[in-house]
This record gives structure tokens, C-alpha cells and sequence, in this order.
């Protein structure tokens, strides 16, 4: 079930009414709801898969529990690698089983021996990434005592598979999202009315912009040895857009949600493509999972402690680790890897943390060395966008080499005109709205209510006429 | 939040009211899809010879040239199982049916209608037809399954400029194609497109061919399958394996039936390029051309018991 279908149309209203006014009164209710209401959304994709992830919450939950009974440190750092080893062990089945064969079967082919892989057409389980984490990050805080183990199978059933953020995040953190299941939600009209409002931006940008790029970037980076320089960069720069829309939007969608039934949701995208360097884009962009890396990865390998070539090393580290959450394919190793190249500069001169503001805060307008930056940003992050939407390596290089060329000063031989212009509306929309949330959260909430509910219509109407084919929210496959 | 739930419902429903007085109006506009469940309401008990498929047919057979009375029941992207499917929808109706032409093209046993890049038109068969080929809400509806500018070019078009959406003769067949377009790049680009990914849907469509067979032989029909006549741009540019296996098994089973022939016209040398609107459709003078030479084949394998 898409946030963008019918289904979830039908779907959310009814969940919606039924929480409000049928179980209202009773917490427990309201959870046994949620929890049946998110086991139905998940099933809807693919229902022999719902017993994996009802099989991954039993077995946190359980050495959740056992960890804090454990009586002694090596038993319970017994359950923790239990925990940690099935998880890892489901995730790198199902999402990398088939990579490391063949990158074995060709490394042994390389010293001349020949195998026949035994690879096996492996389904890959929508949202494992996901609820992986969520389940992991449970377990580590438990081992670091950060938290008290959940009792309530119930409660902790819904943290790891409440339906907004199931299946594509944002990854949420037993310390923000628990609290809220164990606590009696009270209907906020001004938050659900917000709620709504997020959830119209999210689905502008993903069926307005994210699904009309998808439809020019696909045609370029699939037959991209037919064009020239300068359309291979015009497929870059719609790629980009389509992947910040497509899944800032579905996470707009997902906090919307979540807020329609008085939950609040991390935040996991805050304007990237505004940043002035990559370190600023990095905490601006999918949110959850670099905060994730930074506190059970970055952080224990020893984050910023050890001097700066340990820093280094470790930023190396989770950059590359990252880039591989995002699948089994050398192309998001490298993007991991040119992304960490990137922080290098900031890194070793201690600069990363200069930007932690808003960029032109408090003013309409920004300097021309803020220009000059931003264009910098989003220019690296563009190139390393080719590796993450090639196909492999070698067609990474190919589209490089062939945009680099000197039909890079031709004028592009695909000039859609109308997308152009709706981009740059939604990049003036999205400057307009960059300290807040998001972009049309203050949007006319001075205004009278008629022309503010006309803003709201001209969205929907941009929705109905500008929407493009309908495609899959492109982290599903993460 | 009874204030939310009455705000919510206020903003919402001049959306909901436009959306069903569109969705009345789009139906109400005349296209192929009902014109032909029209004629055979009315006519499929007289109709001698059926012509079913996708585009290939639709375009490429003229009715108006065979010698008995037919209709040319295809259309766009027309997957065997929606052939199958308009059969059964005049069961006790076939009363005069001598014979159905079925394409096995090469790509009618790699693909359906229903999951393809044209699954947008699935309810038409829905609306139009009457049939009941999908589940899912959205393939219930005009509003629902085109963009709004697709749709608004249809209303206006219709209720404000008086065109028609008809473009089919009184017989079912395709009429737009009358003129040659560029042969080269459209075929090359068309067999790229033709090229399946997987063979998901092979052996269903050959269950879904032997029973469009077997429907027949219960009836005394039969049966014709064509691979239709098509451009050497399309050709040449095809998978070799794929067309293979295609072939093969059209024979195959035309070999299994008795009420069954197969005639390969892919690479019919008798067409020439002024006979194709594209690199892989006939144009209106090859309509022409193909139904008679088709329609005498029938007649001559008629005459040596071949079915």
C-alpha cells in the first residue's frame, strides 16, 4: 500500500476515526489498533514477509528483557550479540547474500579460478533495513543502560511497526517514540491540522516532483550512451531532485501521519540542498540514519576523541557502511566512499561544524558567497548521485566521462520546460519555508482563511494535473 | 475534533464533488471501448469470422475486406487474457462464428495488459466492456487512472470543440493509420520495448491460448493464429530467443488442434514499406492488403481440411 494510493486513502481515514472514536478512551485499545492497523498496511505489500518482522520484534523484545535479567556482563553481552547476529544475520540474507557470492565467485575468478555461484533469486522484504535498526538501536541502548527494557509486547510491537514509519523510516529511537506509545495521546486540533498540511506537501513533492524527474531521469540514465554532456548533467540535476522529493517526501507523508494520531516522528530532512558544505548537508539529510551511525557506530569506533585521523578513519567507516545499507552494489560503496572524500576538507581543517544555522538566517535573500557555496554543495552531491543511480560501476564512469566531455557546452537535447519551471517554484517554496519544519508549515497561517484554503487547492489541483506516472518511493528497496 | 473532522470534511468535499461529476462526464463520452461492446450486444450473432489482439490486429485487419461478415474486436495493448475474457462475454451468442484470428505475436505470450506500461487502460474493459478484470478501485475509474491533463483534453475535446474519440471503423478496425511514418528508428525503438524482462507470464498465456482453442473447438470454431507482418527495422532487432520460442510454440499447438492453423507473416516479403504506417503496424493500404491475402489463406486451408 502506497501513501500515494487510493488504498492508503481509504485506509488512513478509517484507522484514523476508529482511533479517535472507537478507542479513544482506552490506551491499550488504541495500541492493539495501531498495531493491527500496521500489521494489515505492511501485509498489503507482501504477507508471508509479516512473520519476519513479527519474528524480529519477538526476538528483541525478548533479549531486551533477558539482557536486563542478565546477572553477570558477559551474559548479557551474550544476548545483546544473539540480537544483533540474527538481525544482521535476516539483513545480509535477504539483501546481500546474492552480492558477496558473485564478488567472491569473481575475486577467485580474478586468480583464475572458476566457480559457478550458487546464487539464489532472493525476494528482498520491504522496510527490513528499517525495522533492522529499529530493533538494533533498542537492544544497544538496553546493553548501554540507556533505557529499561519494554514489558508491554504490545507497546513495543507498535515502536518497531507503527505504519507511517514501517517501511521506509524515518528510523526512530525507543528513547523519543516509546514514551509516546506508553502515554495517553490527546487529540490536538492545530497538531492534526498540521499533520494534514505536511501530508499535502509531502505528496506534492513526491507525485509533482519527485515522479515527473523519475520520468526524465530514467530515460537519460537508462540509455544514457545516447546522449550527450550537457543532458547527462540536465539527468543528474533531475535525479537529484527526484531522490530529495521522493523520500523527504515520503517522510513528510510519514510525520503527517503520524502526527494525525498525536505522534511525533524525527524529523529526517532538513532543506540538504540549501547546505554550504557536505557536513552541513549530511546533517540535514535522511536524518535518523546519520544520527543512527553517529551514536552506534561513529561514536563507539571513537568518534572525534582519538585526534583527527581517527576521526577521519571513522568518518571512512560510517560513510562506507552507510553507502552499503543502501544495497548490495560497489556503486553505493563508492558514493559512501566520495562522500566521506568530501568531508575530508572540514574534517581535517575542523570546520565541519561551521554551518550549524539556517543559511541566510532572518534575511529574504542569500550572499553571494552563501550562493557560491551552495551551488559547490549540491554540485558534489550531484556527482556522487551518478554512482548511487548507476546501474554498476562501469556505467558510472561511462556517464561521467561522456558529461565531462566537450558536448557538455551543447545545448541538452531533452529540455523539459515545464518541469523546469515547476522545480523552481518548488525551490522558491522551499527557500521561502527553510526554518521551518517544512516547507509550508507556516504557510498563510496569518492569512484569511479563504485564501489560505486557495493556497491548499492550488496544491491539490498541482497534484491532479502535474502528476506524473505513478513510482514506487525509491528507499523501498532499502 | 468534531471541529477537525467538520473542517476536514468542508475542505474535502468540492474536491469530492468535482471528482464524481468529471468521472460522470468522462464516461459519458463516446470511445472505442463501448462502440464495440455496442456492436457485438447487437450484432455478435451474425459476425462469421473475429479478429482479437492487441494493436497489430487492430490496425492490420480490415473486416470491410473479408468475405464473410467480422469484427475486428481488438485493441491497443489486448492481451490474450482480455481475448479471452470479450469470447466468453457472448458464450450463447456465437451462434454464426466460423472462425476467431488470434496474433500470437512476439510478445503476446511474454506480457498482459494488466501489469504493463499501459495497465492504465484496463478500465476500459472495466467501464466500457462490462467485464470485471481487476480488483483493484482504481482501475474502476477515468478520473483515477489518467492525469488530469490527459482527461481534461478528452472533456474539452469532447464537450467543448464536439470531437470524437471514436477511431474505429463501423467494423472495430483502427482507422488512424493512413499514411507511412519513419520506419527505421520506430521499429528498432519497438522491439526494444517488445523485449520481455522475464518469461513470468509465458506459460499462463499459453494456458489462456489453448483455452481460447478448446472455447472454439466446443463450439465447431476455428481457429487462426498469425504472427503479423511487420517492417525489418522491427525484425532484424529482435530477440532471436524469444521470437524462437514464440514461433515454436504457435506451431506447437496448431500442430496439437485440429481446428487450429498458424501462419507465420513476420517477415512476409509481399509487404512492402509503403504497406507500414511504422516499423511494426500495418498502414491502411497493408490492412487492405493483409486481410485479403489472410482470408484467402483461410479459404484455401478451409478447402484442404488443414482445420
Amino acid at each position: 500500500m502506497l501513501f500515494n494510493s487510493i488504498g492508503f486513502a481509504i485506509f488512513l481515514p478509517i484507522v484514523f476515526l476508529l482511533y479517535w472514536f472507537v478507542t479513544r478512551k482506552n490506551l491499550r485499545l488504541q495500541n492493539i489498533l495501531l498495531l493491527v492497523a500496521s500489521y494489515f498496511f505492511y501485509a498489503c505489500w507482501d504477507w508471508r514477509f509479516l512473520f519476519l518482522l513479527i519474528f524480529s520484534t519477538a526476538l528483541d523484545y525478548y533479549t531486551g528483557i533477558k539482557m536486563s535479567e542478565a546477572k553477570t556482563q558477559k551474559l548479557k553481552k551474550f544476548w545483546l550479540w544473539l540480537s544483533i547476529s540474527i538481525n544482521l544475520g535476516f539483513l545480509g540474507f535477504f539483501k546481500y547474500y546474492n552480492f558477496f557470492i558473485e564478488s567472491f565467485a569473481a575475486a577467485l575468478s580474478n586468480v583464475g579460478l572458476h566457480t559457478d555461484p550458487w546464487t539464489l533469486q532472493v525476494i528482498l522484504p520491504v522496510g527490513i533495513s528499517f525495522y533492522t535498526f529499529h530493533g538494533l538501536s533498542y537492544v544497544l541502548d538496553i546493553y548501554q543502560n540507556r533505557i529499561k527494557p519494554e514489558r508491554n509486547i504490545v507497546e513495543y510491537s507498535v515502536f518497531v511497526s507503527f505504519f507511517p514509519l514501517l517501511v521506509a523510516g524515518p528510523i526512530e529511537r525507543a528513547t523519543h517514540l516509546l514514551p509516546q506509545i506508553k502515554k495517553q495521546r490527546i487529540f490536538d486540533y492545530s497538531k492534526a491540522v498540521d499533520g494534514l498540511r505536511q501530508i499535502l506537501w509531502g505528496l506534492f513533492k513526491k507525485v509533482v516532483i519527485a515522479d515527473n524527474c523519475a520520468e526524465i531521469a530514467n530515460t537519460i540514465f537508462n540509455n544514457s550512451a545516447d546522449y550527450g554532456g550537457s543532458t547527462l548533467a540536465l539527468g543528474v540535476i533531475f535525479f537529484a531532485f527526484q531522490i530529495y522529493c521522493d523520500f523527504s517526501g515520503y517522510s513528510d507523508i510519514a510525520l503527517g501521519t503520524a502526527r494525525l494520531f498525536g505522534i511525533e516522528l524525527l524529523r529526517n530532512f532538513a532543506f540538504p540542498y540549501f547546505s554550504r558544505d557536505i557536513a552541513e548537508f549530511w546533517r540535514r539529510w535522511h536524518i535518523s540514519l546519520s544520527t543512527w551511525f553517529r551514536d552506534y557506530l561513529y561514536i563507539p569506533l571513537g568518534g572525534s576523541k582519538g585526534g583527527t585521523w581517527m576521526r577521519a578513519r571513522n568518518i571512512f567507516i560510517i560513510f562506507i557502511v552507510s553507502g552499503f545499507w543502501h544495497g548490495a552494489n560497489w556503486t553505493f560503496i563508492i558514493w559512501g566512499f566520495l562522500n566521506a572524500l568530501y568531508m575530508m576538507p572540514s574534517i581535517l581543517s575542523k570546520t565541519n561544524r561551521n554551518h550549524l544555522d539556517t543559511v541566510a538566517q532572518g534575511r529574504m535573500l542569500p550572499s553571494l558567497k552563501e550562493v557560491m557555496w551552495m551551488g559547490i554543495t549540491f554540485g558534489l552531491a550531484c556527482f556522487a548521485w551518478i554512482f548511487f543511480r548507476a546501474e554498476s560501476v562501469g556505467h558510472a564512469f561511462a556517464y561521467i566521462s561522456e558529461m565531462f566531455s566537450s558536448s557538455l557546452f551543447t545545448v541538452p537535447s531533452i529540455r523539459p520546460k515545464m518541469l523546469i519551471v515547476l522545480v523552481i517554484l518548488f525551490l522558491i517554496i522551499e527557500w521561502l519555508g527553510r526554518e521551518q519544519q517544512y516547507a509550508i508549515a507556516k504557510l498563510g497561517l496569518t492569512w484569511p482563511k479563504p485564501v489560505r484554503w486557495a493556497a491548499y487547492y492550488i496544491i491539490v489541483l498541482a497534484i491532479f494535473i502535474f502528476g506524473g506516472s505513478q513510482q514506487e518511493f525509491i528507499y523501498f528497496q532499502f | 475534533m468534531k471541529k477537525f473532522l467538520k473542517w476536514s470534511i468542508i475542505f474535502l468535499l468540492p474536491v469530492l464533488l468535482t471528482g464524481i461529476c468529471y468521472e460522470i462526464l468522462l464516461r459519458k463520452i463516446p470511445n472505442d471501448y463501448r462502440y464495440k461492446k455496442e456492436y457485438l450486444d447487437k450484432n455478435a450473432r451474425k459476425i462469421q469470422a473475429l479478429f482479437l489482439g492487441s494493436s497489430h490486429t487492430y490496425y492490420g485487419i480490415n473486416p470491410a475486406y473479408s468475405s464473410v461478415p467480422g469484427f475486428n474486436a481488438g485493441y491497443v495493448f489486448q492481451s490474450l487474457d482480455y481475448d479471452l475474457a470479450i469470447l466468453r462475454k457472448y458464450e450463447q451468442a456465437w451462434d454464426s462464428l466460423k472462425y476467431i484470428v488470434v496474433p500470437v505475436d512476439y510478445f503476446s505470450l511474454y506480457s498482459r495488459l494488466g501489469t504493463g506500461l499501459e495497465a492504465w487502460r484496463v478500465k476500459n474493459y472495466n467501464l466500457y466492456w462490462d467485464m470485471d478484470m481487476s480488483r483493484n478501485i482504481v482501475e474502476h475509474s477515468e478520473v483515477l487512472t489518467n492525469s488530469l491533463n490527459a482527461n481534461a483534453t478528452r472533456f474539452t475535446g469532447f464537450y467543448l470543440k464536439k470531437n470524437s474519440f471514436i477511431t474505429s471503423s463501423a467494423l472495430g478496425w483502427g482507422t488512424g493509420y493512413d499514411s507511412t511514418r519513419e520506419l527505421m528508428i520506430s521499429g528498432k525503438s519497438a522491439a526494444e520495448r517488445h523485449l520481455a524482462k522475464n518469461d513470468k507470464y509465458f506459460n499462463e498465456n499459453v494456458a489462456i491460448l489453448k483455452s481460447i482453442i478448446e472455447f472454439a473447438k466446443a463450439k465447431n470454431i476455428k481457429v487462426v493464429l498469425i504472427t503479423s507482418p511487420a517492417y525489418r527495422s522491427y525484425v532484424d532487432n529482435l530477440d532471436k530467443q524469444q521470437l524462437g520460442r514464440t514461433t515454436q510454440t504457435a506451431s506447437a499447438i496448431a500442430a496439437d488442434y485440429n481446428n487450429t492453423v498458424y501462419f507465420n507473416h513476420l517477415s512476409d516479403s509481399s509487404f512492402a514499406e509503403s504497406d507500414f504506417y511504422d516499423g511494426d503496424h500495418l498502414n491502411n493500404a497493408g490492412a487492405k492488403k493483409y486481410t485479403l491475402k489472410l482470408d484467402s489463406l483461410i479459404r484455401t486451408a478451409e478447402k484442404n481440411g488443414s482445420f
